[in-house]
């Protein structure tokens, strides 16, 4: 009598439990994730990713520290900068998009045929 | 304790693993996130890098997408110190105007600020004066070269200055040159509106400083900038540059065309004066109405 009592109450709370942490699971990771501001530029969305590489163009043609623009380069997933810069030479976007982007992979040593214009273009 | 009891206990119990392991041990990872998700001094260098891009870029609409959701206050001592670097790194004008502006807009309210964005500073209508001329060096103190201070107990007309609208040249002219001897040697100068007022019924010269605008030194194979207004405890209106000893100097005020404002070399200090160079404090007028 007493352990069909004592095995009752232990079902009960195994019970208690598995409803705890499903609830828990629930809680924590669908209905109020903790939201850490903790995430590097290479976790940003894409269009993001791609803000992120003209900001570096662009601070590169202002401060012309290119070890900063490599150090901020190196966050993003490693090619960004040619891939990113051809794909919108593809796409026909603005000079003013373009040659700083060009000439910071020109002064990383990556030059593409398809930059050549925006180089020429953004020559003092 | 009854079953229902027990059957809390462990709910509680559960529930509290369960939320240590979810949000402590093993919190979800983010994907495709956005700057204010960024870790902090990556948060930083986006806006750095965004106020610097507006500078160059003059684009307001993307600046405010790139800001969206980051914090204001985090923003501001940025924008602040991208400004103060700009500054001292001697970007153009146009460039340091449009990230004061930027500056503005968040709240930041410094003397550089208020320099570029023309907020304490007025755009004379000016009166051409002529030629510079020099005049005599006095010995005075420099203290006693110092503008006088606008007289606040009466009324005072506003001035709308903006320091884009360049003035002509030579329309300023030397009141007052005071030498003093140091080493390093400096040349400073202290530019001033004069303009009348009328208090009850009598026309008194009132001087302004006027801050936000360029000072030009050229010499035989260089030049310098400095913008006056950053050094507030010596006026609102001045400006000091470190020369080099010997050398000869042509002071410009806006812009480094035509005739001097004065020329100046730089000389060494005789007799009773020290060792040491001199250096001198001008003080410059410009004719308001």
């Amino acid at each position: 009598m007493y352990d069909a009592v004592h095995m009752k109450r232990l079902l009960w709370f195994i019970v208690g439990i598995v409803l705890g942490i499903g609830l828990a699971l629930l809680i924590g990771w669908q209905l109020l994730p903790v939201q850490r501001a903790n995430s590097s530029p290479a976790l940003l969305r894409r269009d993001y990713q791609e803000e992120y590489l003209r900001l570096i163009a662009i601070a590169y043609q202002v401060d012309d520290d290119l070890t900063l623009a490599q150090q901020r380069l190196a966050e993003l997933p490693p090619d960004s900068l040619v891939s990113v810069t051809e794909r919108w030479i593809a796409q026909g976007k603005s000079d003013a998009i373009l040659i700083p982007l060009a000439q910071l992979a020109r002064d990383l040593g990556v030059s593409t045929p398809g930059m050549q214009p925006y180089l020429q273009r953004g020559a003092p | 304790m009854k079953p229902w009891g027990v059957l809390i206990v462990g709910l509680i119990l559960g529930l509290a693993a369960g939320l240590l392991y979810t949000w402590v041990i093993s919190p979800p990872e983010y994907y495709d996130t956005y700057p204010p998700l960024l870790d902090k001094p990556y948060r930083a260098d986006w806006i750095q890098m965004t106020v610097l891009a507006y500078g160059v870029e003059d684009n307001w609409n993307r600046t405010q997408l790139r800001l969206q959701g980051l914090p204001e206050a985090e923003i501001r001592p940025i924008a602040a110190s991208v400004l103060d670097s700009a500054v001292d790194t001697g970007r153009p004008l146009v460039t340091l105007q449009r990230i004061a502006k930027l500056a503005a807009f968040y709240g930041i309210d410094t003397p550089a600020v208020h320099v570029y964005t023309g907020a304490n500073s007025a755009a004379p209508t000016p009166a051409p004066t002529g030629t510079a001329q020099a005049i005599s060096p006095t010995s005075a103190p420099m203290a006693t070269a110092a503008i006088p201070p606008t007289n606040t107990s009466v009324p005072v007309p506003t001035l709308t200055i903006t320091t884009s609208t360049a003035t002509p040249l030579n329309e300023f002219h030397i009141v007052s040159q005071t030498l003093t001897c140091t080493d390093p040697p400096h040349i400073a100068v202290s530019l001033a509106l004069s303009h009348t007022i009328t208090v009850r019924r009598r026309e008194e010269v009132e001087w302004l400083p006027l801050p936000g605008r360029e000072v030009w030194l050229l010499w035989e194979d260089g030049a310098d900038r400095a913008v006056t207004g950053f050094n507030p405890e010596m006026g609102l209106g001045y400006a000091d540059f470190t020369v080099a000893p010997g050398r000869v100097y042509k002071l410009y005020i806006d812009v480094p065309r035509g005739a001097p404002v004065s020329t100046i070399q730089v000389e060494p200090c005789t007799g009773d004066e020290g060792e040491g160079w001199i250096s001198r404090l001008l003080v410059l007028l410009t004719q308001g109405d």
